[in-house]
């Protein structure tokens, strides 16, 4: 019964906001504010051994090379973890999430990401988005879901999973739920990996890969994110284009693309990707993509363009299902 | 159809221990390897069945020997829910303490020490049946009926202590979900040392049958908890 506890990596990124006992902001800054920050929080500890890791402050740009670091520290410690923890900013944690899955393949430690309801340390502009969930919900989230994540993390997941509120979502399925509070992202297709009902009870019989795990450690491509809007012209400098690898557009379903813009994207010359959930019509020269998430098609083209596959094409890799991105 | 006063002793107690097996194999075949939560309170369900069951054994049974050992089994059954509502307070909804060794070690060999001495003429000296409840007649050995009160009792109100610790500092719906929680378990427990210690102590066996249904409103609740969301 008395077993010794987990090792349980903290990786902070952004997200740390939670309200101290005076109703202010705490957050994780710099390397020297975890140790005040942890204190507010003592359950953490008794649920697992846990050792946080600094990546990113609460108010730095979080931007690819932040999540590159995460992917190097969680690649680093693997031998050490029984699991890890990545708090970030909640405008990021879907794409930070999706990084990880296409980073990290078949990784076998479990990799749970969670946030704090609002990001940022300035507590002026957030004076009322405050006070409403703290009358409304006690709080900034960020304590219960750090309690949820941890004790995930202990357990095996197939791959990286966002834990908010009550639900665990596999990042390929999550999408934010705007008309919810509690619970700020949803799975696409309402297919959840586990919930908090009565304690957190995560789904038995989840697709696990058995392949050796694949770390990709390249830099994740700069592409050019646009959308499409029927009628309306496209105008784009050729050197503006030039600092990117790739575009890729969002399009209308039931739509053909109109003949001025097919002529351009051949002229372009890069890697161009049409995104629409439901179909796309086929477009000489680019990629089509759907029946996945916007932010799953997005990340696994910069992931793609990042990587030099040289044995496929870049249409087979980003048609192929590599971590169950598709839908089916 | 006529419904006697025995009928519904024995209908409620059926009813009691059927409503906790039902809730005990639900939540165990939820799993339990990862869920500590699942596990301790699938055998505390457990626990209350074996209760209300050995009761309604103990009421129906027409051998007076079976009886009485189906009686010393309801009291083994509550060092049973005591024990599980024990280690079920410190894991939910999450663990709040790492219990050392000799915590648990002290535990166990206490909760072993008394199921011993339930079966033995330490607890009931004598027992014999009427023919309804107010006529039976129940002869305890008072000092250990104190202990096994007391031990009851200790781990019983710590569980509630474990519990009611989690209501600080946490967003209020899972506040909200420790507490209606909190408030069914100790309805089932007052109606339960009431009914089935405090008048046994002093030899009034006529409710015994009331105590195990109380345990009914914490069933609710969590088949609520479990059922009410829709996503798969």
């Amino acid at each position: 019964m008395s077993k010794q506890n987990k090792k349980i990596f903290l990786i902070l990124a952004g997200g740390t906001c939670i309200l101290n006992d005076h109703g202010r902001i705490l957050a994780v800054q710099s390397e020297a504010d975890i140790n005040d920050w942890l204190a507010q929080m003592p359950e953490l500890n008794i649920l697992a051994n846990i050792e946080p890791i600094f990546v990113s402050g609460e108010d730095d740009l979080l931007e690819p090379a932040i999540w590159q670091k995460i992917v190097e520290k969680i690649s680093e410690k693997d031998s050490e973890a029984d699991g890890f923890v990545v708090v970030s900013k909640i405008d990021q944690l879907v794409n930070i999430s999706l990084a990880l899955s296409f980073a990290l393949q078949n990784f076998k430690k479990t990799i749970v990401t969670t946030a704090s309801q609002v990001s940022g340390t300035s507590f002026i502009d957030k004076k009322e988005v405050l006070s409403g969930l703290k009358n409304k919900y006690g709080g900034l989230s960020l304590r219960a879901n750090l309690i949820n994540a941890i004790q995930i993390a202990q357990q095996p997941l197939p791959a990286p999973a966002i834990i908010f509120g009550t639900r665990l979502i596999p990042a390929t399925r999550a999408v934010a739920d705007l008309a919810n509070d509690i619970n700020v992202f949803s799975s696409i297709d309402n297919n959840y990996w586990g919930k908090v009902d009565f304690g957190i009870n995560v789904k038995s019989g989840l697709n696990y890969n058995k392949q050796a795990s694949k770390i990709y450690t390249n830099k994740l491509a700069n592409i050019l994110i646009i959308e499409d809007i029927p009628g309306l012209p496209w105008f784009f400098d050729k050197k503006v284009l030039s600092a990117y690898h790739g575009i890729f557009i969002k399009i209308n379903p039931y739509q053909t693309l109109e003949k001025s813009k097919q002529d351009q994207i051949i002229k372009w010359k890069l890697p161009v990707f049409l995104y629409n959930y439901h179909l796309t019509s086929p477009v000489k020269g680019a990629i089509n993509l759907s029946n996945c998430t916007k932010n799953t098609a997005i990340i696994k083209a910069m992931w793609a363009l990042g990587e030099d596959f040289k044995e496929k094409s870049l249409e087979n890799i980003m048609t192929q299902n590599i971590i169950g991105e598709f839908l089916n | 159809m006529t419904i006697t006063t025995l009928g519904l002793q024995n209908f409620t107690l059926l009813l009691a221990g059927l409503i906790n097996l039902t809730m005990s194999i639900l939540v165990f075949s939820r799993g339990v390897k990862h869920n500590k939560i699942n596990l301790y309170f699938s055998l505390l369900t457990f626990f209350n069945f074996l209760w209300a069951f050995a009761l309604l054994l103990a009421n129906i049974f027409s051998n007076n020997a079976l009886a009485e050992i189906s009686y010393r089994t309801s009291y083994l059954a509550a060092v049973g829910i005591a024990v599980s509502l024990f280690y079920f307070s410190l894991y939910f909804p999450y663990k709040i303490k790492n219990l050392k060794l000799y915590n648990n070690v002290l535990v166990l060999i206490f909760s072993a020490i008394i199921l011993v001495f339930i079966y033995s003429k330490w607890h009931i000296i004598f027992f014999e049946r009427g023919l309804n409840l107010s006529n039976w007649l129940i002869d305890y050995y008072k000092p250990f009926y104190v202990v096994y009160s007391l031990f009851f009792l200790s781990l019983v109100i710590s569980a509630i202590c474990f519990l009611v610790s989690r209501l600080y500092n946490l967003e209020s719906w899972l506040k909200r979900r420790i507490k209606i929680l909190l408030i069914t378990i100790i309805v089932g427990l007052v109606f339960g040392v009431y009914f089935d210690l405090i008048l046994c102590y002093f030899g009034n066996f006529n409710y015994i049958w009331f105590g195990p249904i109380f345990t009914a409103f914490m069933n609710i609740y969590v088949f609520y908890l479990i059922f009410h969301n829709k996503e798969k």
